[in-house]
């Protein structure tokens, strides 16, 4: 029934991206920027998704250090890894997006520099996982690093307020113009990553489980 | 009165083709990224389950008296 309902949730996923990539096709061209414009549709969601990830770590991390439960401790790696490969994306797809508006693929902005250390914060997180044997410790270690890590998070969102950057200010749900047709892409576009994240977060939740019992068979095989 | 030369639409076009260019760059790489991410959790998935099915065949071996067979039960303990 579960696997069911991840195929499904993958599904729709998937539909709704492939749907909303020939919606977006299908729209004029933003009068100054052309179709470069367009990847907002992608880089804004994936950003969002990515940010959503940050919290629900946080929540995970918080969580294992007031319970001890590892399925905590389990929640806060999987999804700070799915939201890892969203950032990833958000970069990328910014840098492009940079190159063709600036002249450049990066710039030492606020926004820009913000979102990448949050990037390599996250990605010093799941170092420093493997570099932790022993799995309380690990736990505790990760989930003190990933609470100092989502400091970095308002400071990525907030960035375009708190200074003059050379990012854009936003566009959705700011105090830009466009047209509803527009946010609705984007609406759905941001429910596509989010559930495709969901998917992702519970097939690497189930990977963490599948890693536990390497840990016991390990123990037993070591009792003999 | 305002004239449009040749040469301006041809750098319009030029400009136009450019941003569909770098659009599919962009569209592309932020796929790629999640398809080979999602690979890469296939591949650890792969590899896990091989670990524990030698894992299970070492215990087996190793205690053949033992009617389990070392099996043990999907480890869910909140404790490690």
């Amino acid at each position: 029934m579960r696997d069911k309902l991840l195929v499904f949730l993958g599904v729709v996923a998937m539909l709704l991206l492939a749907r909303d990539i020939l919606v977006i096709a299908g729209f004029p061209n933003e009068a100054n920027q052309g179709a470069i414009f367009k990847i907002i549709f992608f880089h804004v969601p994936v950003a969002m998704a990515a940010m959503l990830c940050a919290a629900a770590s946080l929540i995970g991390s918080v969580m294992f250090l007031l319970t001890r439960n590892f399925k905590y401790d389990a929640l806060a790696v999987s999804v700070t890894e799915v939201g890892l490969a969203f950032l990833a994306a958000n970069l990328v797809t910014g840098s492009i997006w940079g190159r063709v508006i600036w002249g450049i693929w990066w710039t030492w902005d606020a926004r820009l520099t913000s979102a990448l250390v949050c990037w390599l914060l996250y990605a010093g997180y799941l170092m420093l996982r493997h570099a932790i044997e022993e799995p309380t410790q690990r736990a505790t270690f990760a989930a003190v690093f990933s609470i100092f890590a989502f400091i970095d998070v308002p400071i990525v969102i907030f960035s375009i307020k708190w200074w003059r950057t050379q990012h854009p200010q936003p566009v959705f749900w700011g105090g830009g113009s466009i047209p509803g047709d527009w946010y609705l892409a984007a609406l759905l576009n941001l429910l596509a990553m989010v559930l495709l994240g969901i998917v992702l977060t519970v097939v690497r939740l189930r990977q963490e489980e599948a890693q536990r019992e390497i840990d016991s068979l390990r123990r037993t095989a070591h009792a003999f | 009165m305002l004239q449009v030369s040749p040469v301006d639409i041809a750098r319009e076009a030029q400009r136009l083709q450019r941003n569909y260019q770098f659009l599919s760059y962009g569209l592309t790489a932020a796929w790629l990224i999640l398809v080979a991410y999602v690979l890469m959790m296939v591949g650890r998935h792969r590899k896990l389950q091989q670990e524990i099915a030698s894992l299970r065949a070492m215990i087996e071996d190793r205690a053949p008296g033992d009617r389990s067979g070392g099996r043990l039960a999907p480890s869910r303990s909140t404790t490690v």
